[in-house]
């Protein structure tokens, strides 16, 4: 009886939960149909969402590769936080991140205890636009950016390029400060992007003249006690003239053993016949508008003395200062332009009116070139003038043809540019 | 009885029980279902906004992209230039001729950097969904002032490695030799001989060499018609001046002796060479009454582009040695890199190494026998 009355109860509740249990099994079959019918979707979403992080960590690493042409063409000394800063002793970016040995260029290091990391400069976008840090040594700190909305950030790393004078940027770029884009980081981001571009210096002189003093018109300088001097057996000449040369008093160097009458050349019909733009161009590879419009070349004008403005530019920078005079330059004596290790490259849109004892390292460029007072000792420009037209004047001024600062004009100043089909964004 | 009736009782009752029990189990059912179509709903909507943010990165990654792609940086005419990337503010929906999933309002602000040729681009797109919510994404970069003319300007090679010489040669082409006007020019080696080396303007490389020039003709006399005998060679030059001065002390700075007959000999070393140096030599006086030899050797380089070896004079008629009726020679050499030794080619060595380029103004000073190589001019002994 006992048995008979639990056997009936048990079957009872069986029945209950029987259908409540098909009922579940039921609706979570349907449940997992749903799902399985709808996984595309639930894809989808997660797709779109990886997009955009991707998207973004790419753009900011296009932004570090374009943010490191502009900042190595950028002649101006830097402070830590990138910007120009008015400290003499601060280096430039491309000073600061580049080591140059001979004609290479090579990533500058910092040392932690007896390793040497490559120094990398970075930003973080925050609310305010892109903020960067270019350390002198050390790792680069930043600050993650409070707020909402999305904090992209790049670090870059630098490397020498397969032929001298060539370099390649390596942008890394993240949805936030973190991971690949601050080293040292624990915390992740979501997305990082690579971009690999290789640079090429576009020197601002690109073929040397062959003489200290090489004029596309004549030279009338009787009188005057003008030296000229080319020590270099590759080159070998001292005056270049395509008219006449007149100068009675003219002191002439030129390799030892080597006759002097082989040093000087003048009617040079090869020089004469070219226009003054191709002359140009023949010397520094690129038009005029295109040279100057270079943002490694600093613009001067300057109606008067312009002594001041040219030191003031060279002081700017920390490398070989490109300048662009417009209109005349006009030049008083004493002054000195210039080092061996930074020579300066002068190029004006007008005539060059120089007076008195100026020592210039580097190179002048002038449409017409003169130099007067004859009580000016020491007057030298060490490296090589250039005329468009005459050159003109009293000064004994000697005009030394320097090997080392034009090798250093043509191997470390200039622009960097892109070389054509050398980015890569896998 | 009671054992009886109940199972009855019992049944009717559980007939009712399974009503409700069904009726409970359609409430769950539906309920479920319900929840089902909601998350349904909810997929669908997060799969469209999903698609609109896909589309919204495009058209944001292409905005800038378009901003990217200038062709110029000041502003010119049509051209998209650098400095024509500007703020703007623009819809994009059927309305304007795009067939997307939304209607978008693509914003972008360009500031420009701080002392720096480079501009900073910030473009957002938004958009609402079909919940009525506020959608929007946003992409942040750089763009640099780059004018694509400095790269098309990298890949033009310049005219010369080296400098640029007079009369639109190269400076490794001799004053002296005769240029015909088509990209060559010409120098016999020897005025009386009969061989002439051919040279290419633009590389100053000796490109032939002709065997039968007349040896009544002078260089400035040569002409393209004139030379025969010619083969092509791929050779560099090693030129150099001679000067003699019988003084006590030697005058180095200006050794003005008329040059007795000699010949110059260069002995190449290290490697296989197709053929042996080829050199001549001629005394000179100039106008205002310098006198020199000036002397030329044709190299051949061996298979990798360079040479080695040592040139020395032959004399004729005269001896070499320390004597006071033998003559010393000496070669002026200069530390011209100051780095403390002779070791570039350039700088006259007693040996040259891998020379790999022309190379001119290697003078001798030959002077008394008895007498020391003039230290002060910078020359060294170079024989006996």
């Amino acid at each position: 009886m006992e048995h008979h009355l639990a056997w009936h109860q048990a079957r009872r509740r069986q029945h209950g939960a029987a259908a409540l249990i098909v009922t579940m099994m039921l609706l979570f079959a349907t449940l997992l149909i749903a799902v399985f019918a709808n996984r595309s979707l639930v894809f989808e979403q997660r797709a779109s969402a990886n997009q955009y992080r991707a998207t973004q960590a790419f753009e900011a690493a296009e932004a570090g590769a374009e943010w490191a042409l502009a900042q190595l063409n950028n002649p101006q000394r830097i402070g830590p936080d990138c910007l120009p800063s008015g400290d003499g002793t601060a280096t430039s970016f491309r000073t600061r991140f580049l080591r140059r040995d001979g004609a290479v260029f090579a990533p500058a290091t910092w040392n932690a205890g007896a390793v040497a990391n490559a120094l990398q400069p970075s930003c973080v976008r925050s609310a305010a636009g892109w903020s960067c840090s270019c350390p002198v040594q050390g790792a680069a700190s930043l600050d993650e950016p409070s707020g909402d909305g999305p904090f992209p950030a790049f670090t870059l790393r630098f490397a020498s390029g397969d032929k001298p004078g060539s370099i390649r940027v390596q942008a890394t770029g993240c949805t936030r400060l973190a991971g690949a884009c601050a080293p040292g980081s624990t915390l992740q981001a979501d997305a990082v992007a690579q971009v690999d571009v290789t640079l090429a210096l576009l020197p601002g002189l690109r073929t040397p003249p062959a003489a200290a003093l090489t004029t596309r018109g004549g030279i009338a300088a009787d009188g005057a006690a003008v030296g000229a001097h080319n020590s270099d057996p590759a080159s070998g000449l001292a005056v270049h003239a395509g008219a006449s040369i007149s100068a009675n008093q003219l002191r002439l160097t030129l390799p030892a053993g080597t006759p002097l009458a082989s040093g000087v050349v003048e009617h040079d019909t090869g020089l004469a016949s070219q226009s003054a733009d191709r002359f140009f161009a023949s010397i520094f590879g690129l038009d005029k508008a295109r040279w100057k419009d270079q943002t490694s070349v600093q613009r001067v004008s300057c109606a008067s003395d312009c002594g001041a403005v040219l030191a003031a530019a060279i002081a700017a920078t920390d490398g070989s200062a490109l300048l662009w005079v417009d209109g005349d330059l006009v030049l008083d004596g004493p002054a000195t332009l210039g080092s061996a290790e930074h020579p300066t490259l002068i190029v004006v849109a007008g005539d060059a009116r120089l007076r008195g004892a100026i020592v210039l390292q580097g190179l002048l460029y002038a449409t017409t070139l003169r130099w007067d007072d004859t009580a000016a000792p020491g007057a030298a420009l060490n490296g090589a003038a250039l005329s468009e037209g005459d050159y003109t004047g009293n000064a004994s001024a000697d005009f030394i043809r320097d090997a080392g600062v034009l090798a250093t004009l043509k191997d470390h100043s200039g622009s960097f540019v892109r070389v054509n089909g050398g980015w890569r964004d896998f | 009885m009671q054992a009886h009736t109940s199972p009855i009782a019992r049944r009717a009752g559980q007939y009712g029980i399974s009503l409700i029990e069904a009726l409970i189990a359609l409430l769950v059912l539906s309920l479920g279902m319900l929840a089902i179509v909601r998350v349904q709903s909810h997929l669908r909507l997060g799969a469209e906004v999903a698609r609109e943010r896909t589309e919204a990165v495009r058209l944001a990654q292409q905005a800038l992209e378009t901003q990217r792609a200038y062709a110029a940086v000041a502003a010119s005419g049509a051209t998209r230039s650098w400095a024509g990337i500007t703020s703007t503010t623009t819809s994009i929906d059927a309305a304007s001729g795009y067939a997307t999933n939304a209607g978008y309002t693509l914003s972008a602000e360009i500031t420009n950097a701080a002392s720096l040729a480079a501009k900073h681009a910030s473009v957002t797109v938004s958009w609402t969904d079909r919940a009525g919510d506020a959608q929007r994404v946003e992409l942040d970069t750089v763009i640099a002032a780059h004018d694509p003319a400095y790269g098309g300007a990298l890949a033009i090679a310049p005219a010369a490695a080296t400098a640029r010489g007079a009369f639109a040669r190269s400076a490794l082409v001799p004053l002296l030799a005769k240029d015909f006007g088509n990209g060559t020019s010409a120098l016999k080696p020897t005025g009386a001989g009969s061989v002439a080396f051919v040279f290419d303007n633009l590389s100053g490389h000796v490109s032939a060499r002709c065997a039968g020039s007349g040896a009544a003709t002078s260089t400035d006399e040569l002409t393209l018609a004139g030379l025969t005998g010619c083969v092509a060679v791929d050779g560099v030059l090693l030129s150099g001046h001679v000067r003699f001065s019988q003084a006590t002390p030697p005058d180095a700075a200006r050794g003005n002796d008329a040059p007795p007959a000699f010949g110059i000999a260069l002995a190449l070393s290290g490697g296989v060479y197709g053929s042996a140096a080829e050199c001549g030599s001629e005394g000179v006086q100039t106008a205002t009454g310098d006198r020199y030899a000036s002397y030329h050797c044709l190299v051949i380089p061996r298979a990798d582009g360079r040479w080695s070896g040592r040139s020395t004079l032959v004399p004729s008629g005269w001896t070499i040695g320390t004597g006071a009726n033998d003559r010393r020679v000496c070669r002026y050499t200069a530390d011209l890199d100051r780095n403390g030794s002779i070791d570039a080619n350039d700088e006259h060595p007693a040996e040259y190494r891998n020379v790999d380029r022309p190379l001119a103004n290697q003078n001798f000073l030959v002077v008394k026998g008895s007498e020391a190589c003039p230290a002060a001019a910078m020359t060294a002994q170079h024989q006996p």
